[in-house]
């Protein structure tokens, strides 16, 4: 049958082809009208469009390949379901293993970024706010209120000591006298 | 949701901490009252700059911290003062050291070890004037002591 056909009888259908109105009994003969050494100079271009078609299409699909999708798409069920407790060992390792490290290192790494940007907020915050900051902007007022700090101390402790010294002091001479008395 | 919890708890415990330093905290804005804070690299500096003029060496306490003077001569702010020297004498976490009561006014030494850093605060209530003098650092009862009878 290939052999009949002719350069006229082509050219036809691969206009037809490249519109995507060919039936695949007219693919095949354009496969194999183009698997031929005489193809003119002028189609020389679909010659290798057809032939790395055929290429493609010669590839033979795995064996397997359909279980392989089977197993991706229950493993997918896996990861979004919860396990039950039998499982957890089983599916730890598939899961901790290919899934959860990027997940938790991000959902992790997120909490601890949040925290510090709460952490940070707040000690900005407070530094702002600080009623504890220092008020003396140099050392010589510093020492002026420290001074003034120690005085008042000074003569709060005079206050406190002053009159138990003094009782001391009586309690002592009276006993003195009462020791002469008695002595006497 | 166990991340949320421990982070509502951290914010509680900072806030908490906070909340105990409130009662002289709140002097830093109120009106009426004359409110000085010395931190401990000011203290330091300023104590130094005592020294190299002569005068007394002032940091007999050690370990200070900080240190605040709180003082009114307006009505609201010496109410205010009293009160708040009447409840730390009545706190079970302080601890009153000496005290001295004449026509004058009344002196207080409060002294507490409950809390870190430690504190110990000098009231003064007199006639138309009260002051707190809160000393806040690592220091103990024999240093008081000590820095007392210097």
């Amino acid at each position: 049958m290939t052999q009949h056909i002719t350069i006229e009888q082509i050219k036809p259908l691969l206009s037809r082809f490249y519109e995507g109105q060919t039936t695949p009994d007219e693919e095949r003969l354009l496969a194999d009208f183009f698997r031929r050494e005489d193809v003119p100079e002028e189609l020389q271009e679909d010659k290798q469009l057809f032939l790395m078609l055929a290429q493609i299409s010669d590839q033979k699909m795995p064996t397997d390949i359909a279980e392989e999708i089977t197993a991706f798409v229950n493993n997918l069920g896996q990861t979004e379901k919860k396990p039950v407790l039998s499982e957890v060992k089983q599916r730890k390792g598939i899961i901790y293993r290919l899934k959860t490290p990027p997940k938790m290192f991000y959902r992790v790494a997120a909490t601890v970024a949040i925290l510090l940007a709460i952490g940070g907020g707040v000690i900005a915050y407070q530094k702002q706010t600080d009623p504890f900051r220092d008020t003396c902007s140099t050392p010589e007022e510093a020492a002026i209120q420290i001074q003034r700090a120690n005085s008042m101390i000074a003569k709060a402790t005079e206050q406190c000591i002053t009159p138990a010294t003094k009782a001391l002091q009586q309690t002592e001479a009276t006993k003195q006298i009462v020791n002469q008395y008695i002595n006497f | 949701m166990k991340r949320v919890i421990l982070a509502i708890c951290i914010i509680f415990c900072s806030l908490s901490i906070q909340a105990q330093n409130k009662i002289f905290s709140k002097y830093a804005t109120m009106d009426g009252i004359e409110f000085v804070c010395i931190n401990k690299a000011m203290f330091g500096l300023g104590t130094k700059f005592i020294s190299a003029a002569g005068g007394e060496d002032l940091d007999k306490l050690g370990n200070l911290e900080k240190m605040l003077i709180i003082s009114s001569e307006s009505d609201g702010g010496k109410t205010q003062i009293d009160k708040d020297i009447k409840s730390l004498s009545t706190d079970d976490d302080y601890e009153i050291l000496m005290t001295s009561h004449s026509s004058g006014g009344d002196n207080m030494f409060i002294f507490t070890n409950k809390r870190k850093p430690h504190e110990l605060v000098i009231c003064t209530i007199e006639k138309g004037h009260s002051s707190m003098i809160v000393v806040v650092g690592n220091f103990t009862k024999e240093d008081i002591n000590n820095f007392l009878n210097q």
